[in-house]
């Protein structure tokens, strides 16, 4: 039990040490500024229908509960503070979090596990590029990017849906809702939330790149990289979730 | 002491993964402008050897000098810029599966030439001609077979006019015809642009044909060492059994 035990402590040094190389070495030359846009591209931009689609069905759902509950205290009207409040601080953050884990992170996984059993990335560092930089370091700017902007399409999405549930309801204009639902927002409550989720992205990329850079075994450990992905990087975001919350409470009481 | 002439020497290089010796003792070295043939049986570290030259592999023990650098403690830095003076054909090509042919081909020119667009499309072109392989330039290497992505692995590794070529297992997958046309090139490489060579290859005939020196290695040691007809005076029944293989002798 107890080897097990240092063994996972051991494997998440790794991992860690994994990451931060990689951070220090986005403020190293040469930066791959085309390689970071192409991901950008393909992880931030291509995972745009999903977080919009899901904030929107999110939004409608949260909606809905939410004046199930509060129409019995006869506080509808609070309906859109409500959501925006649980949608920016929460909600938004983690949920995007967790679809990007599961688009990204797999993604990621699988392509540079199999990059790693089909000898691709010997073959870049035999053609004198560096491949941690090539792969690692561009992944790793790219989710840092991505996450935060991502999060807000997401809140965006969900207040819409949101909108959308209670104005088939109640017939609420768009101007009030938006109205009552931003009154009560205020730029502290909205920066380090979104903010927080770079963090998320970072955990997504070292997690994903660590394991699909070691990746072994052919088509297994691609499959067996791919969804370690997903599974280790949700665990990660949804921990290191609460101890930032702590910290945003510590430092915007 | 160095000679100029050295391209390539291993000082006791020897390599192991876990357990298992792959590599032991080895010392060698190839002249500039010299083909070197690797031969033995499948998992006796013929590979392991060429990834060591490259440095993607590092050495348990022992010295690898590339024209004079001892590669073992070079950062990745410095590693890059022995890598350029190299060119690597894996015995799977190692084709990026996400770009076509043409751009395969083009990858080390666009990272380090500075080519104008047009250059860079005529040397595509005439590196895939090299190989006839002249209209694959928008092919995906998923719509290739594996001796066309032998040929197209073969033009990007040759696409920076390499002064030292590593090449394992250029004969795998392909016909005799196509594996004869690659020996050429091989051959012309080395005639033509003094090229050096380090082949890995199971192919006695196209080792006859290209080799200027032949190591025959076995469980990790070099069990012969030096000009085809050396290796038929030998009296070690391994390297005869080899050399009397697939009509070689």
């Amino acid at each position: 039990m107890m080897s097990l035990i240092a063994e996972v402590f051991a494997w998440i040094g790794q991992v860690a040490f994994f990451g931060f190389r990689a951070f220090r070495e986005i403020f190293r030359p040469p930066f791959e500024i085309k390689e970071t846009s192409r991901q950008l591209f393909a992880l931030g931009l291509q995972s745009l229908p999903l977080i919009a689609l899901s904030g929107l069905a999110v939004g409608v759902v949260m909606s809905m509960h939410t004046r199930s509950s509060l129409e019995r205290f006869g506080a509808e009207a609070l309906i859109p503070a409500g959501l925006a409040i649980a949608m920016i601080k929460e909600t938004g953050p983690l949920v995007t979090g967790l679809l990007v884990s599961g688009r990204v992170g797999a993604g990621i996984g699988a392509e540079l596990g199999g990059m790693r059993v089909t000898e691709q990335i010997d073959a870049l560092e035999s053609l004198a590029v560096d491949s941690f930089n090539y792969l690692v370091v561009t992944r790793l700017v790219t989710c840092l990017i991505a996450l935060p902007l991502l999060t807000t399409v997401f809140n965006f999405a969900a207040i819409t849906g949101g909108f959308l549930a209670e104005t088939t309801i109640s017939g609420m204009s768009l101007r009030l809702y938006y109205d009552r639902a931003f009154s009560s927002i205020q730029f502290a409550d909205y920066v380090p939330a979104t903010l927080k989720t770079a963090v998320f992205g970072f955990i997504i990329a070292t997690v994903s790149c660590y394991l699909g850079y070691h990746a072994r075994g052919g088509a297994e450990g691609v499959g067996t990289a791919s969804t370690r992905s997903v599974v280790f990087s949700s665990i990660g975001l949804i921990v290191i979730n609460v101890v930032l919350v702590r910290a945003i409470f510590f430092m915007f009481p | 002491m160095i000679e100029r002439q050295t391209t390539v020497r291993f000082d006791n290089v020897s390599k192991a993964f876990g357990e298992i010796k792959i590599l032991e003792d080895a010392s060698f070295e190839i002249e500039e402008g010299k083909a070197l043939v690797i031969l033995g049986r499948s998992g006796t570290g013929k590979s392991v050897t060429l990834k060591m030259m490259i440095g993607l592999l590092k050495p348990d023990q022992g010295k690898i000098f590339v024209q004079g650098r001892e590669i073992n403690n070079l950062d990745s830095r410095e590693l890059s810029e022995v890598r350029k003076e190299m060119g690597f054909l894996f015995q799977n090509a190692a084709l990026f599966d996400s770009i076509s042919v043409g751009e395969n081909v083009a990858f080390p020119l666009r990272r380090h030439r500075k080519y104008t667009e047009e250059d860079i499309r005529q040397r595509v072109s005439q590196l895939l001609a090299q190989v006839s392989l002249e209209d694959a330039y928008d092919k995906m290497p998923s719509d290739l077979s594996g001796g066309m992505k032998k040929r197209a692995a073969m033009a990007r590794a040759l696409a920076l006019d390499p002064p030292i070529l590593l090449v394992d297992e250029p004969s795998a997958g392909l016909d005799p015809i196509t594996s004869e046309d690659i020996d050429k090139l091989l051959i012309d490489l080395k005639s033509d642009h003094k090229t050096t060579l380090v082949v890995v290859t199971h192919n006695i005939p196209s080792a006859r044909r290209i080799a200027d020196e032949i190591i025959v290695l076995d469980k990790g040691a070099i069990i012969a060492h030096g000009s085809w007809e050396d290796l038929e005076a030998s009296n070690n029944d391994i390297v005869q059994h080899f050399l009397r293989s697939q009509g070689g002798g």
